[in-house]
């Protein structure tokens, strides 16, 4: 897979940075964007991911990581201004419509983004799928919230234990 | 088929979960029920803390709403739930309506008043005050001890509020200590209650202020004043619908006054929080909303108002803004979420005063104030019932609230310990008198055996009350003779009571910098000729300026209520008064129940264009009381039940005068005297529904009948024209024909015609309408 070929190049100036991930495919970004990760950006700080060395991402496969880096290429400039205080309006619109867009994604994807902001600390991408999971499951009930996530059936035992709280919480079954 | 998701860990369903709308609680409920590991998640102290933590202000789980339970004469409290999000299944636990009135909900409690279940027999003029505080997620309530003080006259209201050091107000627990702060206007005085729930006692403040002259009665009579609203450390009460506002600061125990803007004329005022935690007002005036907040001066010294925002109600709502009577009235406020209830004819709206944005949120409008309740419904309830909770949690089950964290020995009193108490009996013989005895604002709940234990002053209101029966008509005075009395004066002389004195005493309004609308007492008596029993109503207060544009009508309370006809004699009764300020564009209605012995909260309706000219008499069709208006051009018609008011053209007639008749089949009918070439006949018309083939149903008025006068009217050359129709026998079907030499009588079935008076001049016919038999005397 290629590598983001934002800001590649074309500016010199930015310092770029290797990301390895467990297929071991390489992603060359810039280190702003990769310092949205809080774990990343602690070892980008000391001088790590420069040059040939890379670092390397046990955790998280090629496809999701593409998929990070493109969140995080987004998001860096605003990131940047420490929190976009002077943002447009425009700029803001922009980013919704991009996060809305983004994460409009497959459901095993998701969860895939939602481990891998986890494990790399990205603030902002995790509560983003977050959200999303959350307004998947809100106003369904607990069966059909299993099925949403995959979850095995219940066992018998878990089965009566569920239909004992319909009976006790029928109100929120609605 | 995909593959299985991998397992989320904990920490991520925790952040998935933590993002569930918290004004459904049924989300985070079933969520809870999803698997024992989520359930173990949700229901930990630790997640419900975060939760509120991360939604910040609490949401708005619903609001309570004060209505009137006919099957039981009394107020309920009924708790709406609702969802703001767009999660429109909403959901709570159902919660059974609450006997009394809803007053306050804050910081998660709700403040009921109700009657008490005993009534004690006090020195006259005193009353026992109720009230109870309800929680509405755990559904546990606390009595209050009575407070024994004068009537509701002419205003109190009480607001209930959190007293913990430690609390977040997010979700208050039920074991933190609270405070109820009950503000009582006794003529011009003010006073001040507070009940703290860590003393379990009332005490009475010191603090009072003069109000000076008040205008409470012409709005809102003898009920609680608007809802309060906290700012600043402050409790703020509207009196007087919105023009004055009492400042109580709890930390001072201070007492104050303002006035709100003035600029505009606005039916009523509400309390809002303005930008920054400060004190607005909110007032409707047509179909905008105008929303004014408290800045600082210009010179920095003292507060003025500035107008924020205008809020078009009608770019807004589907509402049918061809009704020109359509009105709203500010009746709630959500604090912390910028909402303000705006009741129309049709509905409750929710205009939230940061976007402007409109929301229908109920249906119904017959109700008399919204109390918003926020708080955090997070599921702890669950480790109840849940075996496999963990050990923290485990340690809590038992169905109480849960016990205190150890860390919290030490706290401080709540705000308010710095109370002068004063003995209830030292504060009584301090106050003047209040004005009348009110009974409470409601009837008292059914009673095992009424008679057998209420004292004899009971009894004997019992017996008196009086009542307008809807009969076959007997005769006009086929009663023992009675001095002469004035059943519905037109005009109340100024009365002698000592009421509207003492509401008149002090200075000027203007002398205050007050510029309210100059008032006038009216003292109504309902007279009943066959018992000779009298009922003084209390003083109403009307605009001087429209002194004559006034009616009332007195109606069995049964009547008032369903419009059906009633034929008992002792039943209670109502009075309606409604009156036209044509200053305001406004029809006003009050309502007096013999039973709460109470003038009720008026509606009001607007319209463009309104004279304040005489009422004519009023007739009861249908389930309306109706008035002529602007001499006969219109008909203005009070829908007893709905409590809504409608403004009706009349036809063109062939007649001088429009006079207002109930047809046999209860419809509205006119009746006038018709002079032409084919003789002086009466003609009568009556209002149908009828289905247009191009306009669809509309009403239509239809001639009824025609009944010859002439013949009998012009024997005697004395009996000039003009000829009026100077009254009418409800349920007799008999109108009163008034001529230069006397007053005849028609009926309407039989066309008959009999001369009753010789009289040659008189302002108006009242037929009396009744059975005279001994049992009405015993």
């Amino acid at each position: 897979m290629a590598a983001p070929e934002s800001g590649d190049g074309n500016n010199g100036a930015a310092r770029m940075v290797t990301l390895i991930s467990s297929d071991n495919t390489r992603f060359e970004v810039e280190a702003a964007a990769a310092s949205l990760s809080q774990t990343l950006q602690l070892t980008i700080l000391d001088g790590g991911g420069g040059g040939g060395d890379g670092i390397p991402l046990p955790n998280v496969d090629s496809a999701t990581l593409s998929k990070v880096l493109e969140y995080c290429i987004k998001h860096a400039p605003a990131a940047a201004n420490g929190g976009a205080p002077n943002a447009t309006a425009v700029d803001r619109a922009e980013l919704e419509r991009f996060d809305n867009e983004f994460v409009n994604i497959d459901q095993s994807v998701l969860y895939s983004l939602i481990m891998a902001a986890h494990n790399l600390e990205i603030e902002g991408l995790q509560s983003l799928v977050a959200k999303k999971v959350a307004d998947m499951i809100k106003g369904k009930s607990p069966m059909e919230i299993r099925r949403t996530l995959g979850f095995p059936d219940p066992t018998p035992e878990e089965q009566a234990e569920m239909n004992a709280h319909m009976l006790e919480y029928g109100w929120a079954y609605e | 088929m995909a593959p299985p998701p991998p397992e989320l860990v904990d920490e991520l369903i925790e952040e998935i979960v933590l993002r569930l709308p918290p004004d459904n609680p049924a989300s985070l409920i079933r969520a809870a029920l999803v698997c024992k590991s989520w359930c173990r998640l949700i229901s930990s102290p630790r997640f419900r803390r975060r939760f509120r933590e991360f939604h910040r202000s609490a949401p708005m789980l619903g609001f309570l709403l004060d209505l009137w339970d006919n099957a039981d004469q009394s107020f309920i409290a009924r708790f709406v739930h609702t969802a703001f999000s767009s999660s429109s299944s909403t959901s709570f636990p159902p919660r059974a309506d609450r006997r009394g009135f809803a007053l306050d909900a804050r910081h998660g409690r709700v403040l009921l008043y109700t009657t008490h279940p005993s009534p004690q027999q006090h020195a006259p003029f005193l009353l026992d005050y109720c009230f109870v505080v309800w929680n509405p997620i755990t559904d546990e309530q606390k009595e209050l001890p009575v407070l024994t003080w004068y009537p509701h006259s002419p205003a109190w209201m009480a607001a209930v509020l959190c007293a913990g050091a430690t609390c977040d107000h997010l979700a208050c627990r039920n074991d933190e200590p609270f405070l109820v702060i009950l503000v009582s206007v006794v003529i011009d005085n003010v006073f001040v209650f507070v009940y703290s729930s860590e003393t379990g006692t009332w005490t009475g403040s010191t603090a009072h202020i003069h109000l000076g002259p008040t205008l409470i009665y012409i709005y809102y009579a003898a009920v609680p004043m608007g809802p309060s609203l906290l700012a600043r450390g402050q409790l703020h009460f509207a009196i007087e619908d919105g023009r004055r506002i009492l400042i109580y600061d709890i930390a001072e125990c201070f007492l104050s006054v303002i006035t709100t803007p003035q600029s505009h004329c606005v039916g009523n005022m509400g309390l809002v929080t303005a930008e920054g935690g400060g004190l607005g007002v909110v007032g409707v005036e047509g179909y905008k909303l105008y929303h004014w907040s408290q800045v600082l001066g210009p010179d920095g010294d003292g507060w003025d108002w500035k107008l924020e925002m205008v809020i078009e109600l009608d770019m807004m709502l589907s509402i049918d803004i061809g009704v020109p009577t359509t009105s709203f009235h500010v009746v709630g406020f959500a604090e912390g979420w910028d909402l303000v209830f705006v009741c129309g004819s049709d509905g409750v709206y929710a205009a939230a005063l940061e976007s402007g944005q409109v929301k229908k949120v109920h249906g119904k409008t017959h109700f008399y104030t919204i109390v918003p309740y926020m708080s955090f419904y997070t599921p702890a309830a669950i480790e109840k019932t849940n075996h496999h909770v963990g050990a923290d949690a485990g340690r809590r089950r038992g169905g109480g609230p849960p016990p205190p964290p150890a860390d919290r020995p030490g706290e401080p009193r709540p705000r308010g310990a710095r109370l002068h108490p004063v003995a209830p009996h030292r504060l009584r013989s301090r106050l003047p008198p209040p004005l009348h005895r009110v009974p409470p604002p409601w009837p008292p709940p059914p009673h095992p055996s009424p008679d057998a234990e209420l004292p004899l002053q009971h009894q004997i209101l019992r017996r008196r009350r009086r009542h307008r029966p809807l009969l076959p008509r007997r005769a006009i005075l086929p009663f023992p003779p009675r001095p002469p009395r004035r059943l519905r004066p037109r005009r109340a002389p100024r009365p002698a009571c000592s009421s509207s004195a003492r509401a008149r005493r002090g200075p000027s309004p203007r002398q205050e910098g007050f510029d309210p609308d100059v008032v006038e007492p009216i003292d109504l008596l309902v007279w009943d000729p066959v018992t000779r029993d009298e009922h003084r109503l209390p003083v109403l207060f009307w605009h001087a300026r429209s002194r004559l544009a006034w009616n009332a009508a007195v109606l069995c309370a049964a009547a008032a209520i369903t419009g059906t006809e009633c034929d008992h004699h002792d039943g209670p009764f109502s009075v309606v008064f409604v009156g036209i300020d044509d200053a305001e564009s406004k029809i006003s209605a009050f309502t007096y129940s013999s039973e709460t012995g109470a003038w009720a909260v008026p509606v009001s309706a607007y319209m463009e264009g309104l004279s304040a000219t005489l009422l004519g008499p009023s007739v009861l069709a249908g389930e309306a009381l109706h008035f002529t208006i602007e001499g006969g051009q219109r008909i203005l018609a009070y829908h007893l039940a709905a409590r809504t008011i409608d403004v009706l053209l009349t036809p063109n007639l062939p007649v001088q005068t429009v006079s207002l008749i109930a047809t046999e089949d209860g419809r509205l009918g006119i009746a006038g005297v018709m002079m032409g070439g084919s003789g002086t006949r009466l003609g009568v018309w009556s209002r149908h529904l009828r289905v247009h083939p191009v306009y669809g149903a509309m009403w239509c008025w239809e001639q009824h009948r025609a009944i010859e006068l002439g013949r009998v009217l012009l024997v005697d050359p004395s009996y000039e024209p003009p000829f009026f129709v100077v009254g009418f026998a409800e349920g007799a079907g008999i109108v009163f024909v008034g001529t230069g030499g006397g007053v005849f009588t028609v009926e309407l079935s039989s066309g008959r015609v009999t001369k009753v008076l010789e009289i040659g001049e008189c302002y108006g016919i009242v037929p009396y309408v009744s059975f005279y038999t001994p049992r009405v005397l015993v």
